[in-house]
């Protein structure tokens, strides 16, 4: 996907998040890791 | 102006609230798609982390991902989310900036040492909402652990500098230099 300048339009910005949605799919890489737990706090 | 959902906070005494990042900004990408309408089902609205805990693990705290949440979402709230990985800035600018709001995926610890820091010993991956891109490029974020309890952690959501979200987007391991990985909300904005 081309760069879209930041000063484009909204309806440039549409344009180019339709066709990048449309040119990738959710595939979802190998090594990405799921959210991790929060610690205890600090409760001081 | 771009809809603004209800803060959901995951820290407190619910079940899980410590594994909730992702539940939490699963119920504000859903309030955000469906513009603050009640789809008027069994379940509570605005949406809470338990339903939406449930609808995922029952009660089981494990760690939740993108497509847990998309999944819980579509079934308790009719709301589909678009999921993408490895998506650069300026891709992710246009998708914000053209009416999507998005859960994106983070390495807590860049955030260390800012005034946006809501939890200073954490420096693992987390989920956070962004809801907007303003001119000066700066993004509006729901962070769930943004909750006040105590002097210096902010209270609801925060304009952040979009280098800082960026910086801490790519950090999220397993993703590629200048990008990051986020599920969108259909475009609300006309």
């Amino acid at each position: 996907m081309d760069p879209t300048p930041a000063d484009a339009s909204v309806d440039d910005h549409r344009a180019a998040a339709e066709a990048f949605l449309a040119e990738t799919d959710e595939t979802r890489p190998p090594d990405i890791e799921d959210e991790d737990e929060v610690p205890e706090e600090e409760d001081t | 102006m771009t809809y603004r959902p209800h803060l959901l906070t995951q820290l407190g005494k619910t079940p899980c609230a410590r594994r909730n990042c992702g539940v939490c900004v699963a119920g504000m990408a859903a309030d955000r798609a469906r513009k603050g309408i009640d789809p008027n089902n069994k379940y509570a609205w605005p949406p809470t982390a338990g339903d939406i805990r449930r609808a995922i693990s029952g009660t089981w705290c494990r760690p939740t991902t993108l497509e847990d949440c998309k999944r819980a979402v579509k079934a308790l709230y009719g709301v589909d989310m678009t999921i993408r990985y490895n998506i650069s800035r300026a891709a992710f600018r246009s998708l914000l900036v053209s009416g999507r709001g998005a859960h994106m995926m983070i390495r807590y610890s860049v955030i260390h040492g800012t005034k946006f820091d809501a939890s200073p010993n954490f420096y693992g991956n987390h989920g956070i909402f962004v809801n907007e891109r303003r001119s000066d490029g700066f993004y509006l974020v729901y962070d769930p652990l943004a909750d006040g309890r105590r002097a210096g952690i902010p209270k609801g959501p925060q304009w952040w500098p979009g280098n800082l979200l960026y910086a801490a987007g790519q950090a999220f391991p397993g993703t590629n230099a200048d990008h990051v990985h986020a599920s969108f909300t259909r475009d609300t904005e006309p």
